[in-house]
């Protein structure tokens, strides 16, 4: 059977790779009964956060209150995770482009859309392991 | 009514032989009644010990001076099958022929001498050992006689000296087993040297060692009081404990220990007009003792906000779920997951020449 060809965009600030897929994909891969939805508004004095820095404490996030009325972010956190702590399996902008803010890059404007989260991974040649970049 | 010997079984003989005489010359008290007291086509037979228990060994006697010894697979076999020759013995000078094992005689022969050794085929007064080291069996009679066990090879099994000379490929086995074996074992010793000095230098400088130890240890635990000047960077290398390199490179940073590496440059790329740097690393390898030193790829990148430049492990080309070639946008498409992403392994797509998807935006 010919597997079905994965087409996404790909928007990265820094070690945060957000991927905007189509609804059925994004579905696959966050569709679960454990999981939750956090939703944020524009013009409320809140942020969204998609990954949070543990080595600097820096986050790659969306201040909402910044962001136009209309707009939303919807976090779709994964089994036994919480928004703000932990890294969202994915999330959806809503109706208006958002932009995403970190201390260390430049902000990254994100039109409406689905998108999945993943964190880059890199080789430690001297511990020999595999591990996520810390930021 | 009394059984007089004469009206005994030969069954009954042989249990007897077991159960009250003891063996004379070998362990395996079986085997020397079949020399001493066996009639022709009388056999006997064992099965393999641990680790070999699907191998039955059968020696049967040939006439009054030579026996024959065969295996066979033990398994849920009905038919009949071809017995493996492994061994002749005439009177008590066993010599080898093979083994079951044709994908390699070398080893096979030599598993198949020690698994006889293990069934008590073996001088009782003049036993020998056998070991496999670096992929050569090494047999040590009690004479300091050491060779690697070759085909026709010719043991007295009263006397436990070896009657012929070992051929040429055995000879070359030996020496070559040997010889990696001596570099080997100074390389251990000098690994180990280094791994116990850096531990020491660790304590010194107020670390603590006991945590790393821990199967839970957790990089940048027991960190707290160390005086960092007291730790060189090289030191990195010569730590055989995974948390406790962690905690020196993550003190210095992977841009400073590469600073003090070798390295070739074996791919530039350029995308979206930033360029990408694949480097092969020479890391030093001063504490398993493996090698000298090893490979490790890295990608060398600037951060297109602030300008700086950085430098990321790749996994090298050919391990587990890796790259598939050396080139700056297979590392870049291992390193964002872009092959999972797309749901293919490595074996996939081998075609085409690579799944990297350029950001639309990056920062």
């Amino acid at each position: 059977m010919e597997k079905k060809v994965v087409i996404y965009e790909k928007y990265q600030q820094g070690d945060v790779v957000m991927l905007k897929v189509d609804d059925d994909y994004f579905k696959e891969h966050t569709n679960s009964s454990y999981n939750s939805v956090v939703e944020y508004h524009g013009k409320q004095p809140t942020h969204a956060i998609m990954a949070f820095g543990e080595v600097t404490g820096h986050t790659h996030q969306v201040n909402m209150a910044n962001m136009l009325k209309g707009a939303g972010v919807t976090l779709h956190m994964g089994y036994n995770q919480k928004a703000g702590e932990d890294v969202p399996q994915g999330f959806v902008v809503q109706n208006e482009t958002v932009t995403i803010t970190h201390e260390e890059h430049d902000p990254l404007e994100l039109p409406p859309g689905k998108y999945l989260v993943k964190i880059v991974q890199e080789f430690n040649h001297i511990t020999r392991r595999a591990q996520n970049v810390a930021d | 009514m009394l059984q007089t010997e004469t009206s005994k079984t030969r069954k009954e003989m042989f249990d007897n032989h077991l159960a009250n005489k003891a063996s004379k010359y070998l362990i395996n008290k079986q085997l020397e009644w079949l020399i001493e007291q066996g009639n022709i086509r009388e056999s006997i037979y064992f099965k393999g010990e641990t680790g070999d228990r699907y191998t039955i060994y059968i020696a049967s006697k040939r006439n009054n001076n030579i026996i024959d010894f065969t295996t066979v697979q033990n398994s849920y076999h009905h038919g009949t099958e071809l017995a493996n020759t492994i061994a002749t013995l005439r009177g008590y000078i066993l010599t080898m022929h093979g083994s079951g094992y044709s994908w390699n005689p070398g080893y096979g022969l030599g598993n198949t001498f020690k698994q006889l050794m293990r069934q008590g085929v073996m001088s009782k007064k003049h036993s020998w050992k056998i070991k496999y080291c670096r992929s050569a069996f090494m047999i040590k009679l009690e004479d300091g006689t050491e060779f690697t066990p070759f085909k026709g090879m010719q043991i007295d099994l009263k006397k436990g000296t070896l009657l012929n000379k070992p051929i040429r490929s055995s000879v070359k086995a030996y020496i070559e087993a040997k010889a990696t074996d001596k570099i080997q074992r100074k390389r251990n010793r000098i690994a180990n040297k280094n791994n116990t000095e850096a531990l020491q230098r660790y304590r010194d400088a107020g670390g603590d060692t006991s945590q790393a130890r821990q199967w839970n240890a957790q990089p940048g635990e027991g960190i707290e009081n160390i005086n960092w000047d007291m730790i060189p960077i090289d030191n990195v290398f010569k730590h055989r404990n995974a948390t406790l390199r962690s905690n020196i490179l993550e003190h210095y940073g992977m841009d400073a220990l590469l600073k003090t590496l070798k390295y070739d440059t074996v791919d530039i790329d350029f995308i979206d007009g930033r360029e990408y740097k694949l480097l092969n690393v020479e890391i030093p390898d001063n504490s398993t003792g493996q090698s000298d030193s090893y490979k490790g790829l890295y990608l060398e990148m600037l951060n297109p906000s602030t300008g700086e430049s950085h430098f990321e492990g790749v996994a090298n080309v050919g391990t587990w779920n890796s790259p598939r070639e050396a080139t700056v946008k297979e590392a870049l498409a291992w390193r964002d997951g872009d092959r999972t992403t797309q749901g293919l392994s490595n074996y996939e797509n081998r075609d085409s020449k690579t799944v990297y998807v350029v950001p639309v935006k990056l920062t």
